[in-house]
């Protein structure tokens, strides 16, 4: 691994504002700019660097040493500031990794024709996630790998509990692997106070024994897994 | 003669202990039939549930919490991670 990564995030919505926090948290460099003074206020205390500027000034934007940045995340709802801005860090500052938050879909193709390496719609991606989630309560989390292949979190389904990996061995009849068990360990407090422990087992071994309410999380082809979600 | 609230927990704590959850939901629930409305043992239901990712019944069972002790910091710190999933 090199040196640590070096972000900055611009527009401090509230996407934004939690993108710069949580990277941060983990312990990153992180440089938050907005236009508007008491969205910099407020976040001021959390990041290594909070500054108030119009994001459409370019000549300020080389003087705060944008271009040293590894990854900038451009996270403004205005459409064509938004354009303006990522045509900006790619093509005259050279940032390596853009990644730009898209309103809707005409707004990403956009991005994608200026060059910029990673669009989301942070909107569209949780009504998924949601929608996923009230057609199968037992879905966890899913990501798309490719336009063929997820990987999905789900509840083990009663029927796999008790058995090991090597016994429901779904590789072969699904051609789905197991990459990790999430599971919640009993743990003790005082005087009858239950609690538990969350424990991740990271490719877990064939005679892993599933128990109740352990996590799959499996990656393998759309249909197969959606076949085990209806187990 | 009516078992003490004490051998209620016990025994949960005992089955969940061993991860025998189903077990040890069966024995606060019956708790529940003999002291209705207990916060700890609806506490200790609702981690037995949150534990095997049974969020919704979990949910319900911290929200019984709350209904009776409003300030109840440990119920609500679950419901408010349980909201977000």
């Amino acid at each position: 691994m090199g040196e640590k990564k070096f972000f900055a995030v611009i527009g401090l919505g509230s996407f934004g504002y939690y993108v710069a926090t949580k990277l941060a948290e983990k312990g990153y460099e992180v440089i938050a700019i907005d236009i508007d003074e008491n969205k910099v206020d407020d976040i001021s205390n959390k990041v290594t660097h909070a500054i108030q500027l119009n994001a459409l000034d370019e000549k300020v934007l080389r003087e705060v040493g944008l271009m040293d940045v590894d990854v900038a995340i451009i996270a403004i709802k205005d459409i064509a500031t938004s354009i303006l801005l990522s045509s900006f860090l790619k093509e005259d500052l050279k940032i390596k990794y853009v990644v730009a938050k898209a309103s809707d879909q005409k707004h990403g193709k956009v991005l994608e024709k200026i060059g910029v390496d990673r669009i989301i719609y942070p909107e569209l991606e949780s009504a998924d996630r949601l929608a996923n989630n009230l057609i199968s309560p037992s879905i966890f989390d899913i990501i798309e790998l490719s336009s063929s292949h997820n990987l999905v979190e789900i509840k083990a389904p009663d029927i796999f509990v008790g058995k090991t990996l090597e016994e429901i061995d779904l590789r072969k009849r699904f051609d789905i692997n197991i990459i990790a068990i999430k599971r919640n360990q009993p743990s003790t407090t005082e005087t009858y106070k239950l609690s538990y422990e969350e424990s991740i087992i990271i490719s877990p071994s064939p005679k892993e024994r599933i128990i109740e309410g352990d996590i799959l999380v499996m990656v393998g082809l759309k249909e197969h897994l959606e076949k085990i979600e209806k187990l | 003669m009516e078992p003490d609230k004490e051998k209620i927990l016990e025994a949960g704590y005992f089955y969940f202990q061993n991860q025998k959850f189903k077990k040890a939901i069966k024995i606060f629930e019956k708790g529940l039939s003999m002291f209705p409305n207990d916060i700890d043992i609806y506490y200790n239901l609702g981690i037995v549930y949150e534990s095997i990712n049974e969020i919704e019944k979990a949910k319900e069972c911290f929200k019984k919490v709350l209904e009776i002790d409003r300030d109840n910091t440990d119920a609500k710190k679950h419901l408010e991670k349980l909201v977000n999933i």
